[in-house]
């Protein structure tokens, strides 16, 4: 098939799809009744400014004009990393986006993008006190969208098809260690920071704990591969709390988890703020089926880690 | 300028705006949800937000470049959350639905979301790789990149019949 056949197929295929035949007037009919509640609410408390952005050489579109202002930047500094062994990457386009998501924009209307230098870093200037984010791409890797508060972004390479990688990044100055377990039938395994790979019955590494961290100055990184009739669980636990019992909660040290799979990000998992224990089970993976675990609990020693 | 005025002033705008690009946006919103449902909630979004923020736009094509972008933005944040709430049973994730069955569009939709996107702006909406890295907020080396991954994972999905 040609590129011109292509081209013809596709268009004829996307144009059979059948759309629901009243989902326009159904949408037309709720912005009406979301734009009367905005009237009502307009009429006792009258809007203000309202600035999504504004910075020097931007031009961000706000209400019905576009504005171009000289207010005064922050300035972002951000070093891009692999996700598998802490490598500071060189090469990587990193987009500036607003809350949204929205790419912000130059004077012509082009991205605001930027090349990490051969340390990793790049640096930027956003509309002063924007929650803003990156998107970093670097041929090889997968694409990931971050906060600007992480100082370091962590890229995973891109996965086969069916493998995963877990990739644990926390703040502050605690021992973290990801757990993976695995149970298949009468086997029961895990792998943690001393405990080498998961192999399956042939002794293929099914899991393997690519990257080791005693801070949060590096993430922690699992890349495993899932198989049928068997649950793997993911973990994280806190090192300082196990080993010496010290009384800490998990949230304290504001873990994240990424989690890939072959060439996207399934999703990003924070735990809430105010669970308290020292264990977080984040998610589960039995015969293929991901489930949100997204608990906490308290454990004595490693080994009860689930 | 009062909020009822801009309500006013707004409604027709809006509404031409769904009757000209609502088919478009499903048909994106589709790509990633797979779902005509959650699809239509989530255009619903992406005119909510066309409504609040109510842009100037130079022409017809800026407006729907712009209605794509915010469609493909709140179609991603769509998928991190339902991965974030919901159970999600990877292999039903990737089938195609109740509506339609085409080995080729079954095919596109298997690829990963950002190849896929890539794939119908160029081939369906006709854009080409410079106005998709504006739509999509990425470099024209990552567009052209990305059309020929989906090219080649498309003909090993279907065999030397795909481009």
């Amino acid at each position: 098939m040609n590129e011109k056949s292509f081209t013809k197929e596709y268009r004829k295929s996307v144009d059979s799809l059948i759309l629901p035949p009243d989902f326009k007037s159904r949408i037309i009919s709720n912005l009406n009744d979301i734009s009367k509640e905005t009237a009502k609410k307009q009429k006792l408390n009258p809007p203000g400014i309202v600035a999504s952005a504004v910075a020097a050489g931007l031009v961000v579109l706000i209400g019905t004009s576009a504005i171009l202002s000289s207010a005064r930047n922050d300035e972002i500094k951000l070093k891009i990393c692999s996700a598998v062994d802490a490598r500071e990457l060189q090469g990587a386009t990193v987009t500036l986006l607003d809350e949204n998501g929205n790419a912000l924009c130059d004077s012509k209307g082009d991205p605001l993008v930027v090349t990490s230098d051969d340390k990793g870093m790049i640096r930027a200037q956003i509309p002063k006190g924007m929650s803003a984010k990156v998107r970093v791409e670097k041929d090889g890797y997968i694409e990931v969208v971050s906060p600007i508060e992480n100082e370091n972004v962590y890229i995973s390479p891109v996965l086969g098809d069916n493998t995963y990688r877990a990739v644990l990044t926390w703040d502050g100055d605690y021992d973290l260690d990801a757990h993976l377990s695995m149970e298949k039938g009468e086997r029961y395994e895990k792998l943690f920071y001393f405990k080498s790979d998961i192999l399956d019955e042939q002794g293929v590494t099914l899991a393997a704990l690519d990257l080791d961290s005693t801070d949060s100055s590096k993430p922690e990184t699992i890349t495993f591969n899932t198989c049928d009739d068997a649950t793997f669980r993911f973990t994280v636990g806190s090192y300082s709390s196990l080993k010496n019992s010290e009384s800490i909660d998990l949230s304290e040290a504001k873990p994240t988890v990424t989690l890939y799979k072959g060439e996207s990000v399934i999703g990003v998992y924070s735990q809430n703020e105010t669970d308290t224990g020292n264990a977080w089970q984040v998610f589960e993976i039995k015969d293929g089926v991901f489930t949100l675990s997204d608990y906490t609990y308290t454990v004595s020693s490693f080994w009860e880690l689930r | 300028m009062s909020g009822g005025e801009i309500v006013s002033e707004n409604s027709t705008r809006v509404e031409n705006a769904v009757n000209t690009y609502g088919d478009s946006l499903m048909k994106i919103a589709y790509g990633y949800t797979q779902n005509m449902q959650d699809a239509q909630d989530l255009v619903q979004d992406a005119f909510v937000k066309y409504m609040t923020k109510a842009p100037v736009f130079l022409s017809s094509e800026h407006e729907k470049a712009w209605l794509i972008r915010i469609t493909v933005n709140i179609c991603k944040n769509y998928l991190a959350s339902f991965h974030r709430k919901k159970r999600v049973d990877l292999e039903e994730s990737l089938s195609v639905q109740d509506t339609y069955s085409s080995e080729l569009y079954d095919a596109v939709m298997k690829l990963p979301k950002k190849l896929s996107v890539a794939i119908h702006l160029y081939y369906y909406e006709g854009y080409s790789e410079k106005e998709i890295s504006k739509i999509l907020g990425i470099t024209e080396s990552a567009v052209a990149s990305r059309l020929s991954r989906g090219r080649e994972k498309l003909k090993i999905m279907i065999g030397d019949e795909a481009t």
